[in-house]
């Protein structure tokens, strides 16, 4: 028996960014959150670079208010290779989203990746918000997440840098989308120890009643 | 007629061909970078060398090729190519040097260089910029103390040991930290923030 009080949502998230930042392992890890599970290094050990598309998906409940929401998180991974790479190993972002992109109807909630412990990986977000827009509509949200929180003396990025970041990632996407009225804000977290994973659970499920909710 | 001095100058011709053959291999290898030019140079010095040579030879035998050039003549003219010759491999030897071991410029020179190529003020730089940075190299284990104006030497290229990485808002340096290590040099590159402070380094690799 469902019940008629929850409400049921499906949202799509894109995560982006550089290879080996933590694209696939978030979205993988944040289904074993969403069942009330510990993320263990095995999950982890499994998971192989992505050559396509991925789809991957968690379903939590979320109590927002006085309502109560059943979100279905379908995530939408697709490869951290750029074009200009030439990787011949797998599919390019810019290949795979040529492919899929009349079929990416809407993304919800857009997670530019970056791993703590690589300064590049944050400054490369600038690429990914370029090869991105496009897929963004106005009522898109975005979340600056970073990973690998538990390499605490191997972080290479300071809170300044990564406030500074999102501002800058906020004006790139009003300058492109002048309509943009989507929310955005910064996580960070760690697919190992699984710190702040069901506050990331909760922050996408809510960004996609709030983007759902502007989109009426 | 001299033969004993004429042998010497064969002998020191067949030298000087040794020479010609080492320049031509360095010449190979310094094309691909564009870089041959002085070699090329130096090579056709040798082999205006060559010619006084033989003809000196050929004179200590007796045999007079070009009437109208005396030896006198010809004596002061390879002193004139030898001495333009030297001054030009000691140049190309001081260049390579300085890219091995760096140039000779103070601290301030250095720092108002890097200021220059990182579109920074030299104020700036000069109040940002700590006299020294240890980073640890991973192939020896070894603390290697560095600074900004001995990025700037060891690099007479600059563009070669300083690279700017912008994006996402923020701007890092990444500096190619060089230091002498087991049997051979090495670089570390390492980043620095936009206040110039140490972020992080990646594997250091061979020069």
């Amino acid at each position: 028996m469902t019940n008629p009080n929850i409400i049921r949502l499906t949202g799509f998230i894109m995560p982006v960014g550089n290879g080996a930042v933590g694209k696939t392992s978030v979205s993988r890890i944040l289904e074993y959150t969403s069942r009330g599970k510990k993320p263990n290094e095995e999950i982890l050990l499994g998971i192989q670079k992505t050559k396509n598309l991925e789809f991957e998906y968690a379903t939590t409940n979320q109590v927002f208010g006085n309502r109560e929401f059943s979100i279905t998180l379908q995530f939408l991974v697709p490869p951290g290779q750029k074009e200009e790479d030439g990787d011949p190993s797998g599919r390019s972002f810019q290949q795979v989203i040529e492919i899929f992109k009349e079929t990416i109807r809407r993304l919800d909630v857009v997670i530019f990746t970056y791993d703590l412990s690589n300064r590049q990986s944050f400054q490369d977000l600038e690429y990914w918000a370029d090869a991105v827009k496009e897929l963004l509509n106005d009522a898109s949200h975005m979340l600056l997440l970073g990973t690998h929180l538990d390499r605490n003396e191997r972080i290479e990025l300071t809170e300044e840098e990564i406030t500074a970041g999102l501002a800058h990632l906020q004006k790139k996407v009003s300058d492109f989308r002048p309509g943009w009225k989507g929310k955005s804000a910064h996580l960070e977290v760690s697919n190992l120890t699984g710190e702040n994973l069901e506050l990331l659970l909760r922050y996408i499920s809510g960004s996609i009643i709030s983007s759902r909710r502007m989109m009426r | 007629m001299l033969i004993l001095n004429a042998l010497i100058v064969v002998v020191s011709a067949i030298i000087l061909v040794g020479g010609l053959f080492v320049s031509f291999r360095i010449i190979r290898i310094l094309r691909n970078y564009n870089l041959g030019r002085p070699w090329i140079i130096l090579s056709s010095f040798i082999f205006f060398f060559l010619f006084g040579y033989g003809y000196i030879a050929l004179r200590f035998l007796g045999i007079n090729l070009i009437s109208g050039l005396s030896i006198e003549n010809l004596m002061t003219v390879i002193f004139l190519f030898s001495a333009i010759f030297v001054v030009t491999l000691s140049v190309l030897n001081l260049n390579l040097m300085r890219n091995v071991f760096g140039s000779g410029i103070s601290d301030a020179e250095a720092l108002n260089k890097f200021a220059q190529y990182v579109h920074m003020p030299v104020r700036k730089v000069r109040a940002l910029a700590k006299r020294d940075y240890a980073v640890n190299c991973d192939a020896c284990n070894m603390a290697v103390h560095y600074s900004i104006p001995n990025v700037v030497r060891a690099h007479p290229q600059i563009e070669r040991g300083v690279v700017v990485d912008k994006g996402m808002g923020i701007t890092s340096y990444r500096l190619y930290v060089r230091h002498f290590c087991g049997n051979g040099f090495r670089e570390i590159p390492v980043s620095h923030d936009h206040k110039l402070e140490y972020r992080a380094k990646r594997p250091s690799r061979l020069v």
